[in-house]
């Protein structure tokens, strides 16, 4: 059996041209377009997981050129679970956004009509971040998917929101080129740009140890991690609310999958092991330094910015965890691709909770929510289950990944970051139930002064919560007693999972 | 692999540029100044990549980091242009009506 030549390409070209596709389209065909469009979108990454699922990892060469000098595509188990969380959450942030945003009238183009080819462009640099083994492929991608970003965050047009696409743009420019910088030394070393070869060909030289911490600091400064977040709040909480789930739970998620696939790809071979250690100990102090200020801000959206620098930190416990203890690794590996999964999915749904909260009462402040879940309550029933999954509370996908992050810390004897997971896991419950108390303070003021609003209360369609609300439930699947999602990740990953970790999934 | 004499002068010269444009873009407090800055870093690892690209003192420079640069080239003018129509539009805010 062959596979089709199209297959893994059609996830990554066909988003690309439905965003040249909405661009040129009337505006008033643009609800239609978009909702048709991020079906067929989601329908794409179908065979992916036929082809994976049935006949394992999968190697394409593009247009007939092949590594070293030509651009492969890889497909395994892993990239396989990201395309389809991609999927399902694009799905839901596009049948929202067809709400949220006013349909413009016929002959009339606004803003906001910008949100379509803008986000296409994204969803289809997603899928082919998830899916590219060249290295300057991602770097050509990932800015692709900044300029896009800065866009998007624009679609607010306030002033804060000029003022994080500005601050936006610059930090992913900067990433960019100390990213490009160490790729060029890697491959003036190495003379290719294939991550398979150069995994093959790694050797701890000076000038390849140089290259991959400069690729690895451009990617951290992408994903967030602490002290390179400072430029994630400000954005995610002042971009429109579809806008800061594309954001905070796929754009983040993507930089960091890049880390960890090139880790895990060989780097974790070479490198020293201060890097795996530091990373752990910026992961730590983010999860606690993101939760304290979470619990300061006085804005929702705010909130869950600084939620997702704290969510981030667990991501990078991994190199960590999985420095003492091979025995240990497909627990902390499988653990924390949960937890991003439960995380990008969770987040999506809270920030679209948000906005609905946010659009019908007319601000964001939690002086303006107070008493809000007598007036919305769909929309604080899905901040609720999202919360479930951030806090890491069972039965969610989140506390199964911390879970076994946790018994990983335990077995490896970090003590200290067992007690960084626990605590986090606190802190995250305190920010988040410091935002219920008011949304469901019942002693809510009957007519709110106007002054505190941003902008007068819209009421918005019946529907626009039910694709949240889906996103919210996809977390509460209970993984644990289903084992297709670890038999899915075992497909070509590069760890051994010596230890179970679903009960009944084959070893 | 050993760098030519020359060209290793034009990769340090790299490297110290890219530290330049670094600092601009983290000590500046103006925007306009940061993204000069930031210009100024994407130079100096341009060059550093043009330096390394060239493997023999005789034989033909490699054209991969070529191509590289090039492409690093027309996203460091896209994000310029787009950075310095931000801060136009937040310029005319600031002087102009209020926020909407």
């Amino acid at each position: 059996m062959t596979a089709p030549p199209w297959l893994l390409s059609l996830p990554v070209v066909f988003p690309l041209i439905l965003g040249v596709f909405t661009l040129l389209i009337p505006a008033h065909t643009l609800k239609q377009a978009g909702k048709t469009g991020a079906l067929a979108t989601a329908v794409t990454t179908l065979p992916c997981l036929q082809w994976v699922w049935q006949a394992g990892p999968l190697h394409q060469t593009l247009g007939g050129w092949g590594a070293p000098l030509g651009i492969d595509l890889y497909l395994d188990g892993l990239s396989c679970l990201f395309l389809l969380f991609a999927a399902l959450t694009g799905l839901g942030i596009s049948f929202y956004a067809t709400e949220y945003f006013p349909q413009s009238a016929e002959g009339h183009r606004s803003r906001t009509d910008l949100f379509w080819p803008l986000w296409f462009v994204t969803w289809g640099g997603i899928n082919s971040l998830f899916l590219t083994l060249d290295l300057f492929n991602i770097y050509v991608t990932l800015e692709l998917i900044s300029i896009a970003g800065t866009g998007l965050i624009l679609i607010a047009g306030t002033r804060g929101a000029i003022r994080a696409a500005l601050q936006y743009q610059m930090q992913a420019l900067i990433a960019g080129l100390v990213y490009l910088l160490g790729v060029g030394l890697v491959y003036n070393t190495l003379g290719t740009l294939d991550l398979q070869l150069i995994a093959a060909d790694l050797s701890p030289s000076p000038m390849i140890l140089t290259g991959l911490a400069l690729m690895v600091t451009g990617l951290l400064i992408k994903a967030a991690l602490f002290p390179v977040h400072f430029w994630l709040p400000p954005a995610h909480a002042d971009a429109p609310a579809p806008v800061s789930a594309v954001l905070s739970g796929l754009v983040v998620t993507v930089a960091y999958v890049i880390v960890f696939r090139l880790w895990f790809a060989g780097f974790h071979t070479i490198a020293p092991d201060l890097v795996p250690r530091l990373m752990g100990v910026l992961g730590a102090v983010g999860i606690v330094w993101g939760g304290l200020l979470a619990l300061r801000q006085e804005r929702l959206k705010r909130v869950l910015a600084y939620s997702t620098v704290s969510q981030v930190g667990y991501l990078f416990l991994v190199f960590s965890l999985t420095l003492d203890s091979p025995a240990a690794e497909g627990l902390v590996w499988a653990g924390t691709v949960y937890m991003a999964v439960a995380h990008g999915l969770a987040k999506s749904a809270a920030f679209l909770a948000a906005g609905c909260l946010q659009k019908t009462e007319g601000s964001d402040t939690l002086t303006a929510l107070r008493g809000a879940a007598l007036r919305q309550p769909a929309a604080v029933i899905v901040l609720a289950l999202a919360s479930i999954n951030l806090i890491g509370l069972p039965p969610s996908t989140g506390f199964i990944g911390k879970w076994m992050l946790l018994k990983a810390s335990f077995y490896t004897r970090q003590w200290g970051i067992a007690f960084v997971i626990l605590g986090g896991g606190l802190l995250a419950a305190a920010y988040l139930f410091r935002v219920f108390e008011v949304l469901m303070n019942s002693r809510a003021p009957d007519n709110m002064p106007d002054a505190q609003r941003d902008a007068s209360p819209l009421p918005l369609s019946r529907g626009i919560l039910f694709p949240a609300m889906l996103l919210a439930l996809a977390t509460l699947i209970p993984v644990l007693y289903i084992t297709a999602p670890e038999e899915l990740l075992r497909i070509g990953a590069p760890v051994s999972f010596s230890r179970f970790i679903t009960p009944g999934a084959a070893q | 692999m050993t760098l030519p004499p020359g060209a290793l002068l034009y990769a340090l010269a790299g490297v110290w540029i890219t530290v330049i444009g670094l600092r601009g873009v983290l000590a500046e407090e103006d925007w306009f100044r940061k993204i000069v800055g930031a210009n100024v870093m994407g130079t100096g690892v341009f060059l550093l990549l043009v330096a390394l690209a060239r493997r023999a003192p005789d034989g033909p420079p490699d054209p991969v980091p070529h191509g590289m640069i090039l492409t690093g080239l027309v996203v460091a003018v896209s994000a310029t242009a787009l950075m310095l129509a931000l801060l136009g539009f937040l310029n005319d805010r600031e002087h102009g009506e209020d926020d909407t």
